[in-house]
């Protein structure tokens, strides 16, 4: 593998990306990037589409920088020759650092202590757990749900308070809506649920959860499916639900009739800003607000079913 | 779960061939995802058309996981298909390579609808001849 590499980029109007895409390609042989955006938003619909394109392409630094890019240069020049109006800005040369990119993103993702027992240990790291411990193999990968996040991080908070202070009821049962990766079924589990359920409206996210499911030997523990909470008609003692705050609103009335008197929900996956909306979301379902919880920009909200 | 979006990322990259290097690599890499897993699922995903350059979307979330669809191959790529060549002029002024007829520009671009934001296969139709002639590709 190449060890050193240079980027040549080529600012182009949307409509001509494709063109100088497919010839960078045929000139690197490895493809390019055609946008890389850091983004805030919840839906790709709130994503802007981009009207200059910067498409990036990459060469070993062993070769000769300079001819490729009076290459590119060249064909930018013609390319534009053929859009009325249109000039194009010549390729950028830039060095790219040298980077093992197969393990650097590890950095990102170290063991991670959330509430006063869970652990969640990517594969590559070894720990040594404190006496209680609760530990948690995680990998990140195509799922929600890697434990870095607030919203995740509340609802395993949550989940161990409501855990700790169930001591009469042995092994409650659990349901988590919109599994993603599968972390909070697995805490539950491990935190002493008896039959646990997650569900996910998305396969990929089913399938991911039952690989971790299977790395943590919780296999037989852990039911997963893509069954909607619509249709599901088992009640249960706890449910866990971190979606979205309009998504929790909408389903405020089969959330409330799932779960058992006296069982508690948690709903996760709140901007702070739209607690009221989901607060009054749920003010008409026999359910007793509890508590809220609060991490940066995100709350996690505790009710209780009447006994 | 509550996923916020952080990142978004086009690529163009040869199917069932993904590997850590550039462009997958800087990519990636700068919005700190597992890079290897991404490698290991597009290429499982797009094996059968290995080789053929595919467009793919990732997206990035805010606790760095990702999930990634594919799209129908870029429309200059379905050209060169279409007539049989494995490179578009390089000098589309001076070098002409090829020859597109309507009933090609039409199959391609009805390929193609779903990826183009085109209203109608007739304006589908014009973003392939619009293409076609920047890469030295006459209609006839």
């Amino acid at each position: 593998m190449t060890d050193t590499w240079v980027e040549i980029s080529c600012r182009v109007p949307a409509e001509l990306a494709d063109i100088v895409a497919e010839y960078l390609t045929g000139l690197s042989g490895n493809g390019v990037c055609v946008e890389n955006l850091n983004v805030d938003a919840f839906s790709h619909s709130e994503i802007p589409e981009s009207a200059v394109i910067t498409v990036r392409s990459y060469f070993p630094a062993t070769e000769n920088s300079a001819d490729r890019l009076a290459e590119i240069g060249t064909f930018l020049k013609e390319l534009s020759g053929r859009q009325p109006g249109c000039v194009l800005a010549e390729p950028e040369l830039s060095s790219v650092s040298t980077e093992d990119w197969s393990t650097s993103w590890k950095a990102n993702f170290k063991p991670l202590r959330v509430g006063n027992r869970l652990l969640i240990v990517p594969s590559w790291e070894e720990v040594q757990p404190r006496p209680g411990d609760i530990v948690l193999h995680l990998d990140p990968g195509m799922a929600f749900g890697t434990g870095g996040h607030e919203t995740t991080r509340l609802c395993l908070e949550l989940l161990e308070q409501i855990m700790d202070d169930m001591p009469l009821l042995l092994s409650p049962s659990v349901l988590d809506l919109g599994t993603g990766s599968g972390i909070l079924a697995m805490a539950a589990v491990q935190l002493g649920a008896g039959r646990v359920y997650a569900v996910d409206i998305d396969p990929q996210a089913v399938e991911v959860a039952r690989e971790n499911l299977a790395t943590n030997g919780l296999t037989e523990q852990v039911e997963c499916s893509t069954t909607p909470l619509e249709s599901l008609s088992e009640d249960f003692d706890v449910i866990l639900a971190n979606i979205l705050a309009e998504e929790l609103v909408r389903l405020a009335p089969f959330l409330a009739r799932r779960l058992k008197p006296g069982g508690s929900l948690v709903l996760s996956g709140i901007l702070a800003e739209k607690e009221g909306l989901v607060r009054t979301g749920f003010a008409h379902q026999p359910l007793h607000y509890l508590t809220t919880l609060r991490a940066g920009e995100w709350v996690a909200i505790h009710y209780r079913k009447a006994d | 779960m509550a996923k916020k979006i952080t990142g978004y990322i086009k690529l163009q990259i040869p199917a069932g061939k993904a590997n850590p290097s550039p462009p997958i690599g800087p990519a990636l890499g700068q919005h700190g995802v597992n890079i290897m897993e991404f490698c290991k699922a597009f290429n499982a995903k797009t094996q059968a058309e290995e080789g053929t350059i595919t467009p793919v979307v990732i997206t990035v979330y805010a606790d760095r996981s990702f999930t990634f669809i594919t799209k129908t191959p870029p429309v200059p790529v379905l050209i060169m298909k279409a007539i049989g060549i494995s490179k578009g002029s390089a000098v589309p002024n001076k070098t002409k390579v090829g020859s597109l007829t309507k009933a090609q520009v039409e199959e391609i671009a009805k390929k193609k609808m779903p990826d183009l934001n085109a209203a109608s296969v007739e304006a589908a139709m014009r973003t392939v001849e619009g293409t076609a002639r920047s890469m030295g590709i006459d209609i006839v």
